[in-house]
């Protein structure tokens, strides 16, 4: 392992750290469970990804299943979309165990999603970012919109507020999606 | 490879479903309030056999054994979702009137904030909402420690709101007389409620 490779897993480690030392905290509104928690372990996944990445065999066995890394995205937007349904938000806060395995999910979409991300066309990664901007933008509206509470653990307030935050980091992650294709020209067919 | 690649697919494709599936209940609900009532309609649960006081401290227990009861869960300071309750409690005092269901059914205010909620404060506000004792009780646990159990029977979460109240679902709770939670229903559910009250304290007459 380089310095690098170990950084990165210092830093994804200890930022699973913090979010499971910070359970009850992060966990006490729906903003910084979804907006905070959720990133967080999934981002620690992709670092452990960029740190970590398959050899030899593995490697191209990986390839071999995980073709142009569809299987991959669409398990890592999977687990995305499960932890946004209300019901299973409420589980997590309630069940330890269903928060443990929340944890290791959302880590392992982050890990796989970044291996996926690497053998992505560039349709497939369209595809996915525009999905995932849609999918975001339509939880945040339904919460927004919500006439009633969605989970029994947050408040109306708490729930329209994180809609717009929703909302609001979805324009915020296309526009900076917008700016990326421009510099990168060939991240998108030409 | 191609083969590979459909059979990986596939795979991630079926945990997707199954994620969602189990998030879901099955693709049946978002909420845990839905899946709640969805999981009640289909097995009714037995309530906890606890002791409520009202605010002559006289004692109740969640079931009544002639008639089905409608329980609903409130705090007297509330100001918000217990208000609309207590309107909608309102309305279903009168209508029980208005269709001759004393006999049949009665309805149960229970507060979960028994610190507050003495029998000594119960009674202003069951004048407040004139509540007639034949037909709706307002009453609390007397022994607090008896909440928890109570409040998890009926699917019934109650969170602080930081401003000394609290945040909590409400619902119309049906209970027959034999002691089963048989319904939640959304708390502007009047019709249906009293129907599926009425329907349950028919059956248990019909099978005594």
């Amino acid at each position: 392992m380089t310095a690098g490779q170990v950084v990165l897993v210092v830093i994804a480690v200890s930022t699973v750290g913090v979010a499971v030392a910070t359970r009850s905290p992060l966990e006490q509104t729906m903003q910084r469970h979804m907006l905070m928690q959720l990133p967080m372990l999934f981002g620690a996944g992709m670092l452990i990804g960029s740190a970590v990445a398959p050899r030899g065999a593995v490697r191209a066995m990986w390839r071999r299943w995980n073709v142009h890394g569809v299987a991959g995205l669409l398990f890592a937007c999977g687990v995305l979309a499960t932890w946004m349904v209300p019901r299973a938000l409420d589980a997590a806060v309630e069940h330890l165990a269903i928060d443990a395995l929340k944890l290791l999910s959302l880590v392992a979409a982050g890990a796989i999603a970044r291996h996926s991300w690497h053998v992505a066309s560039a349709i497939v990664r369209t595809f996915v970012l525009g999905n995932m901007a849609w999918m975001t933008a339509t939880v945040g509206m339904l919460l927004l919109d919500a006439p009633a509470r969605l989970c029994t653990s947050y408040g109306a307030s708490d729930q329209r507020e994180t809609g717009i935050a929703m909302i609001a980091l979805t324009m915020a992650g296309v526009a900076g999606a917008a700016v990326y294709a421009w510099w990168a020209p060939r991240w998108l067919p030409a | 490879m191609a083969a590979r690649g459909a059979i990986g697919l596939t795979i991630s494709a079926a945990l997707v479903v199954v994620m969602m599936g189990t998030a879901t209940r099955g693709f049946s609900a978002l909420t845990t309030d839905t899946a709640r009532a969805l999981d009640v309609a289909a097995t009714p649960v037995s309530v906890p056999r606890i002791v409520l006081l009202d605010m002559h401290r006289a004692a109740h227990t969640l079931r009544d054994e002639q008639r089905s009861t409608i329980v609903d869960f409130i705090y007297t300071r509330c100001v918000t979702v217990c208000s609309a309750l207590g309107g909608v409690y309102q309305t279903l005092q009168s209508e029980v009137r208005a269709r001759g269901l004393q006999s049949q059914v009665r309805l149960l205010s229970v507060s979960f904030d028994p610190v507050w909620d003495t029998p000594a404060r119960l009674g202003p506000y069951a004048d407040m909402m004139r509540a007639d004792p034949a037909i709706w009780r307002i009453a609390t646990v007397a022994d607090s420690r008896a909440l928890p159990a109570v409040l998890q029977a009926f699917g019934v979460r109650v969170i602080e709101d930081g401003v000394n109240g609290y945040v909590h679902n409400a619902a119309l709770h049906v209970v027959d007389p034999d002691g089963r939670l048989v319904a939640i229903l959304p708390f502007d559910a009047i019709g249906e409620a009293l129907d599926v009250a009425e329907r349950h304290s028919r059956a248990y007459r019909t099978r005594r």
